[in-house]
C-alpha cells in the first residue's frame, strides 16, 4: 500500500452513509480496471462508483458537457455560445449562459482521454481527486482538519451549472479544495444525485497527506462542541483572561 | 427605501435579517440590552425586533472585525485556537487574521440590525437564512442575469467576519452552511445545514429584479431524474440541428 493510500485510511474512521471516490485523469487506458457499459454524465459518474463500482470511461461514455471540460473534444457551440441554459430556464439570456464558460474550469485539450473513479474502499490507482459526500458535522470537521496546521482561508467556488467542473476538474488543476452544497447545482438537482444539504467536498491529492495528518492528529469533537454554549463563552473567557493576564505580567 | 418584499415570497423558517454599519448613533432604534457575540446578533434580530449594538455590547471579537477596538494581542498573535483545540500551534491559528476582513479603525462605532419585516432603513447587508432549497434559488438568481460564478469563503474561526464584513467591504455575496464554522457551532447560533447568505447593498437590486423575473422552481426540478434525461438530450439535439442549419 502505498503513502497516499495508508493516508486515506483515516476517511473510514467517518463511517459516511455515502462512500468517498477517488478520481485519477488518465492520457493512456488504465490496466485492471473495466469501461463503464453505460452513457452517463460526468456527475452520474460520481454516484455510480459511490454505488460501488469501479471503471474508467472514455470520450463515448459521455452525455452533457463532460468531454468538453476534460478537454476530449474541440469545442461545444450549442452550449459554450450559452444557448442551452435558457432553455431550461436557468439564464435570462444566452450571454448571461456564455459568460460563464471562461470561468469554468477545464482541462487543457488533447491531456486526458480516460478518467478512472473508484469507491474509497476498492481504490487501487492513487486518486487526482478525492470527493467526500459528508453530513455538515463531518464537512466541519474536514474543514477544521485542513486549517489546523496552517491556519488556511477555506473557499467553495461554483456555478448554477456545470458543478461537475467545480467539484472534479477544480481542484485537480488549482491543488485547492473545494465544495458544494448538495441541491445547489442544476444539473445535479434536476437529476436528484445526492440527498439535499450533503456537503460534496472534493480534495486534490497534494492536499490530502496534510489532511490526513491533521485528522489524525487534532480532535475531531473539541470540548466546546460537548458542552453548552454558557458553558462555551465562560471558557472561551477564561482562556482569554488567562492570556491578558500572562501578556500584561510579561511587560 | 429599497423595496426587498420579494423576499418575504419565500416564507423563511428565520426572517432576512438586514444590517447596517453606522459612525453616528441611529435614530428610532433601540440599544440593545445585552452582551453578546457579533454572530449572535443575527438570531437576536431575527426574533422580531431591531436594535443596535455598540462596543460595550460586544463579546468575542466583534469590535475587533468592526474596528472599534485596536487589535487584541492574545487574539492576533494566534494564542486563543490552540487553547479551544481549533489550531494546532499559535503560528497556524495567526496566519487566519491577515485574510479576514476588518473594517478600518474607527469607522463605525454603531451597528444595527432589523428583521426584513421592521426595516426602517436601506441595509448594507441582508443576511438570508435559507435551507438549502431556497439557497438555491437565491444563488440561480445571483447568476440570472450576469452568468456570474458563486464564490464562498470562510475560515474555522470568526465566521462571523465572512457573514457580516465581507460582504460590505467587497461587494461580493458570501455563504455558509451553519455548522461549519467553530465559534458558531460552540455558541449553538443556529441548528446546523441552513445555508447563511449575506448580499452586499449593491447586488440587491439585481436580485430582486432577477427574483421577481425568473421561474423559481425549474420544470426539470419537478419532472425528476428520468423526464431530466429525457428532456436534456433531445434539447441539445434539436439545438444541434439548428445550429448545423444556420
Amino acid at each position: 500500500m502505498s503513502t497516499i493510500q495508508k493516508d486515506l485510511a483515516i476517511f473510514k474512521k467517518f463511517n459516511f452513509e455515502i462512500p468517498p471516490v477517488g478520481i485519477k485523469f488518465l492520457a493512456a487506458k488504465p490496466e485492471g480496471i473495466k469501461k463503464l457499459d453505460k452513457i452517463l454524465d460526468f456527475c452520474e459518474m460520481l454516484v455510480e462508483s459511490q454505488e460501488g463500482r469501479v471503471f474508467y470511461v472514455a470520450v463515448d461514455n459521455f452525455t452533457c458537457v463532460g468531454p468538453l471540460l476534460l478537454g476530449m473534444v474541440d469545442s461545444e457551440p450549442v452550449f459554450e455560445s450559452g444557448m442551452v441554459g435558457p432553455e431550461l430556464e436557468v439564464f435570462k439570456e444566452a450571454r448571461a449562459n456564455k459568460r460563464l464558460y471562461p470561468q469554468v474550469p477545464r482541462i487543457d485539450k488533447g491531456t486526458v482521454n480516460y478518467v478512472a473513479f473508484a469507491p474509497l474502499d476498492k481504490l487501487t490507482f492513487e486518486p487526482d481527486v478525492l470527493v467526500v459526500t459528508a453530513g455538515v458535522s463531518q464537512a466541519e470537521i474536514i474543514l477544521r482538519a485542513n486549517s489546523y496546521s496552517s491556519g488556511k482561508v477555506w473557499t467553495a467556488r461554483g456555478s448554477t451549472v456545470m458543478g461537475c467542473a467545480w467539484m472534479l476538474v477544480y481542484p485537480y488543476v488549482t491543488g485547492e479544495i473545494n465544495f458544494t452544497v448538495a441541491g445547489f447545482g442544476f444539473g445535479m438537482k434536476a437529476r436528484k444525485l445526492f440527498p439535499e444539504g450533503m456537503i460534496v467536498m472534493s480534495i486534490p491529492w497534494d492536499q490530502l497527506p496534510a489532511i490526513a495528518a491533521s485528522l489524525g492528529e487534532m480532535k475531531w469533537v473539541p470540548h466546546s462542541y460537548t458542552i453548552d454554549k454558557d458553558a462555551h463563552k465562560a471558557k472561551a473567557r477564561k482562556i482569554a483572561g488567562d492570556l491578558k493576564k500572562k501578556l500584561s505580567a510579561d511587560k | 427605501m429599497r423595496d426587498l418584499s420579494i423576499f418575504k415570497k419565500f416564507n423563511f423558517e428565520r426572517p432576512p435579517v438586514g444590517v447596517k454599519f453606522l459612525l453616528n448613533k441611529p435614530d428610532g432604534i433601540k440599544k440593545l440590552d445585552k452582551t453578546l457575540a457579533l454572530c449572535e446578533m443575527l438570531p437576536e434580530a431575527q426574533k422580531g425586533e431591531a436594535f443596535y449594538a455598540t462596543k460595550d455590547d460586544f463579546e468575542c471579537v466583534g469590535p475587533l472585525v468592526l474596528g472599534m477596538e485596536e487589535p487584541p494581542p492574545i487574539f492576533e498573535s494566534g494564542q486563543v485556537g490552540p487553547r479551544l483545540g481549533l489550531f494546532k500551534e499559535a503560528r497556524a491559528n495567526r496566519r487566519v487574521y491577515p485574510p479576514i476582513p476588518f473594517l478600518a479603525k474607527g469607522s463605525v462605532r454603531y451597528a444595527v440590525f432589523s428583521p426584513l419585516d421592521k426595516l426602517t432603513f436601506d441595509p448594507d447587508v441582508l443576511v438570508c437564512t435559507a435551507n438549502p432549497d431556497q439557497a438555491e434559488i437565491l444563488l440561480r438568481a445571483y447568476a440570472y442575469t450576469s452568468g456570474k460564478m458563486w464564490q464562498a469563503r470562510g475560515t474555522t474561526v470568526i465566521g462571523c467576519a465572512w457573514l457580516f464584513i465581507y460582504p460590505y467591504v467587497t461587494g461580493e455575496l458570501n455563504f455558509t452552511v451553519s455548522g461549519l464554522g467553530a465559534g458558531m457551532k460552540a455558541r449553538q447560533v443556529m441548528p446546523a445545514g441552513l445555508v447563511l447568505l449575506s448580499f452586499p447593498y449593491d447586488l440587491l437590486q439585481m436580485m430582486v429584479e432577477n427574483l421577481k423575473d425568473m421561474e423559481w422552481v425549474l420544470p426539470d426540478y419537478i419532472e425528476g431524474r428520468d423526464a431530466h434525461n429525457e428532456r436534456f438530450p433531445a434539447l441539445i439535439g434539436e439545438l444541434m440541428k439548428e445550429y448545423l442549419a444556420g
